[in-house]
């Protein structure tokens, strides 16, 4: 949630900026410039307006000044230096390298720029830029997987509802996906948590970036938004990852009955004997370590019962009457409420506190029934 | 009550009524209320030694943090937030929220895990800002605290800086969804700050006064002129008479200056101290005879 799976975007570059190379040589044929010239280091980058790379780099120059030697430099030097630098760079490197095989084309990229790029590739953020401003261009592959552990015996309340929060959004997108149970789910994801697709060469895991990913390609629910609108959204889906998602996570881990008779058994049942306990020793520890940083673990079970309730009263407030909460269409804020109250409902836990709460806010349930009847019903008639 | 409540805080400097978002949460809060308090400042071993800042003492009762002291003032004073309707306090719940959760994390950061602000800066005025045997056990717990708070958000990457790139893209996000939030308006409701206002104000303000030594995320705050803007009129309408001259770190370095130039105490101490040696000296080896000044 806190955009901490870019682990995996370094595949997504790779395929990224070959794209791009291949696109911008069709694109820019007319204005292309001589070999020689392309050789020389002095071409002006910033007056080819085709190549936005060049000018999201320019505009990098006065942010990263802090570990950047000047921009003329050998390129033994570079690979030296990328050398020393940790593994990420160097898969960069290979990144880099498949660039250099698209510049063939006798691109506009020119030598300068493509310093340049070698460069700066190590910061993650620009990565992440990278991807905004080239865009995964082409269409929504046909095979795209989305992992998550097996529903109906080992996945967790925390984890399920964050699973069919996913799988709720692109149903909304009307995209294709096909829902890959596998046990080791968690510890293939790249940011350790689940759920993630997999599109083509690109993996992607949890909702705020899939969301992100998704758009890349051109395709949003929020369109019609204005600005302050997307601000409000974005407020709202913190406030339910603050307090749905860490108030399951409470119930799951510290509430005894509950760790005793789901969770322990569900999480350690893919494991064989000895493992699972310490699995569960290893996995709940972690869980405390986080409810006490974000001061939830020393809040008793009725102050997590208020917090779910005042979350919940603040989601009708927002609601009100409408069909969604922005407007006529459904959002991801949508999706994501629908993937936490939905298996807040459905899942039998011994401790049903948390489901009463819910039942009492009957806007809400209608909401999730209305999505539920909207994009799950529809596929099991066919 | 006969007594009124008093409330523990840390001290401000930079212009800032204290260098923790917590007390500067409560000290706001209170002021606009006009609740019955007296601030009293954590810089007497007592105080450090029974409260932990932010904490409220009224009576026999000790509340600490801001959202325990907020629910107290709640249910004694009344709520800040009365004339908001049920959709405005829900979007104050989730703004609350989103910036607890994604802003807290970056001042955290900067205050105690970049290496360099901590070094150079937070922890040095901290040690002088504290009595002694508490500025040292302050700034490990604070320390501690906050990698554990960046090692349970980001798991997997050990790194500083790339760990530093994901908390200036969680910074960016954050503050431009405020901005948009806000827009060209006052405050974020109407003309008179809410509850929500004082959250972003404390989050905001040691962004925008404190000088850091490495500002890269700081300097990200200039991207929104309209936050700047609205931590100056907050400032300029409920803290008039918050200094902006630094308290403890420029002593220091007047310290230093004054090494440079011997001061006259110090050669006066020097020059009896040789001379009554140089004396005894002689006096004990018989040089000079006691016996012939009689």
């Amino acid at each position: 949630m806190f955009g901490d799976n870019c682990g995996d975007d370094i595949q997504n570059v790779v395929l990224d900026i070959e794209e791009d190379v291949c696109r911008q040589t069709s694109d820019t044929e007319g204005e292309m410039l001589p070999l020689d010239q392309i050789e020389d280091n002095n071409v002006n980058i910033t007056d080819l307006d085709t190549l936005s790379v060049s000018d999201f780099l320019n505009d990098l120059d006065s942010q990263s000044s802090h570990n950047t030697s000047p921009v003329n430099v050998d390129s033994d030097e570079i690979d030296e230096d990328i050398e020393s630098q940790n593994k990420r760079e160097i898969a960069l490197a290979a990144v880099l390298e498949n660039l250099h095989i698209s510049c063939k084309f006798k691109f506009v990229l020119t030598k300068k720029v493509y310093f340049k790029y070698k460069r700066r590739l190590v910061s993650m953020v620009l990565v992440d830029r990278i991807q905004i401003e080239l865009g995964a261009q082409e269409p929504w592959p046909k095979d795209v997987k989305l992992f998550q552990p097996y529903e109906i015996e080992q996945i967790l309340l925390p984890d399920n509802a964050n699973c069919l929060a996913v799988q709720a959004f692109l149903k909304m997108c009307n995209l294709e996906f096909q829902v890959e149970p596998r046990a080791n789910a968690e510890a293939m994801s790249p940011s350790g948590k689940v759920p993630f697709i997999k599109a083509g060469a690109f993996v992607v895991s949890e909702l705020e970036p899939i969301v992100q990913f998704v758009n890349n390609k051109g395709i949003t629910l929020t369109d019609k938004l204005d600005p302050e609108m997307k601000s409000d959204m974005r407020a709202y889906m913190s406030l339910v990852h603050n307090v749905m998602e860490v108030a399951e996570l409470y119930i799951c881990w510290c509430d005894k009955e509950t760790y005793n008779e789901v969770t322990s058994v569900r999480y350690g049942s893919i494991y064989p004997w000895p493992l699972n306990h310490i699995q569960n020793r290893v996995k709940r520890a972690q869980v405390i370590k986080k409810l006490k940083v974000l001061g939830w673990y020393q809040k008793t079970m009725s102050e997590v019962f208020q917090e779910v309730e005042n979350c919940c009263q603040a989601l009708t407030d927002r609601l009100e009457d409408k069909d969604f909460f922005f407007g006529d269409k459904p959002t991801e804020l949508d999706a994501l409420v629908f993937g936490h109250l939905f298996t807040i409902l459905t899942t039998p836990l011994p401790n049903s506190h948390i489901a009463n709460i819910v039942r009492n806010y009957p806007i809400l349930i209608n909401l999730i029934q209305r999505i539920e009847r909207d994009y799950f019903k529809r596929e099991t008639k066919h | 009550m006969d007594k009124p409540a008093s409330l523990y805080v840390i001290e401000g400097d930079y212009g800032l009524v204290s260098l923790d978002v917590g007390c500067i949460e409560s000290i706001f809060y209170a002021r606009l209320k006009k609740l019955p308090v007296e601030i009293k400042l954590q810089n007497g071993v007592k105080s450090c030694a029974l409260y932990s800042a932010p904490s409220l003492r009224c009576g026999n009762v000790t509340v600490t943090q801001f959202p325990k002291i907020h629910q107290h003032w709640k249910s004694l004073h009344g709520d800040l937030d009365h004339s908001l309707s049920a959709k405005d306090s829900s979007e104050t719940l989730a703004l609350i929220n989103l910036v607890t959760m994604k802003l807290n994390p970056v001042l955290e950061f900067l205050y105690w895990v970049d290496q360099r602000n901590n070094e150079e800066f937070i922890s040095r005025w901290f040690m002088s800002a504290l009595p002694f045997p508490f500025n040292y056990s302050y700034t490990k717990r604070k320390k501690s605290e906050a990698l554990q708070l960046i090692e349970t958000l980001y798991p997997l990457d050990s790194d500083m800086e790339v760990v530093k790139e994901f908390v200036t893209k969680t910074a960016t996000t954050c503050l431009s969804t405020l901005s948009t939030r806000l827009g060209k308006a006052k405050f974020f409701y109407g003309d008179c700050p809410m509850t929500v206002d004082v959250v972003v104000y404390a989050h905001l303000a040691p962004l925008v006064k404190l000088p850091f030594p490495t500002n890269d995320i700081p300097a990200l705050l200039s991207m929104w002129p309209n936050l700047t803007e609205f931590v100056k009129r907050i400032d300029a309408k409920y803290f008039p008479d918050v200094k902006r001259e630094v308290k403890y770190l420029q002593t220091e370095s007047n310290n230093r200056q004054s090494d440079d130039d011997v001061s006259y105490l110090s050669v006066f101490i020097l020059v009896v101290s040789a001379t009554s040696l140089v004396v005894g000296f002689a006096v004990k080896k018989g040089f000079i005879k006691l016996s012939n000044f009689f």
